[in-house]
């Protein structure tokens, strides 16, 4: 068995926060644009959206696709900016 | 067209047909620009761990020692501390065979998408497997006493400790 002392210690950081109940990946994906847009408004996130942020601070691969969107947003708003 | 320019428009076409098929879906609480590129975003992102685990196996991953055997006794290469050994002792004891694989792939840092290509499924069931996993894991260690997780936090600390 293969499993080192740094999964124990990335394993026990993700218990500490498991809930009964979290989004997947696909629940995740309907609400992740709508959470990018707030933050990029600097807009307060509203408690309804706080189960995407959980589900971001688990699941790596929606975290990498996250960030990519929000650079690709931000990047997006910053030429509609300078078109103007 | 290069290799990069071809996959990019291979990626832009099949994110366009996804984005169409599932417009009845958009509510309108984010601008549809956001909406649309988080499709894109999800459909690209797959497609390239994809290509770059495509090579994966369960059969190379036990034979490199990520995915635990039914067989491998539970007691071996234990180097840490009672945490360590406990959650070690309870991933034998409480999971089934595919949690255990999926939780340990995941850890390894292989994408859900590629565990559920070798497993079966799709990454929404992955997704479940790990998290069934955490959870039997969490009830697992509150039944022995763990039930506060600071008492993880001071443990994860003395092995740290131990490790320097």
């Amino acid at each position: 068995m293969n499993l080192s002392s740094e999964k124990i210690e990335a394993l026990v950081g993700f218990l500490k926060i498991t809930r009964e109940r979290e989004l997947n990946c696909n629940e995740c994906l309907e609400y992740v644009a709508e959470l990018a847009d707030l933050e990029l408004s600097g807009v307060k996130i509203p408690e309804a959206l706080e189960a995407v942020e959980h589900h971001l601070s688990i699941c790596a691969e929606c975290r990498e696709e996250y960030e990519v969107l929000q650079l690709a947003l931000k990047e997006m708003d910053s030429d509609a900016g300078s078109d103007g | 067209m290069d290799h990069d320019e071809a996959f990019l428009e291979d990626m832009t076409q099949v994110s366009l047909l996804r984005i169409l098929d599932r417009l009845d879906t958009f509510n309108g609480r984010s601008r549809f620009s956001s909406w649309a590129i988080a499709i894109a975003t999800r459909i690209t992102f797959n497609e390239l761990r994809r290509r770059e685990w495509k090579n994966a196996s369960l059969d190379a991953l036990k034979e490199d020692g990520l995915i635990i055997d039914k067989a491998t006794e539970p007691a071996e290469n234990i180097a840490g501390t009672e945490l360590s050994q406990s959650i070690r002792e309870l991933i034998f004891k409480e999971l089934t065979l595919r949690q255990r694989d999926a939780l340990i792939a995941e850890l390894d840092g292989m994408p859900q998408g590629e565990i559920a290509h070798l497993l079966g499924g799709t990454r929404n069931n992955v997704y479940k497997l790990c998290h069934d996993a955490r959870k039997a894991l969490r009830r697992a260690l509150e039944r022995k006493g763990i039930t506060s997780f600071n008492q993880i936090d001071l443990l994860t600390e003395i092995r740290q400790e131990e490790t320097q």
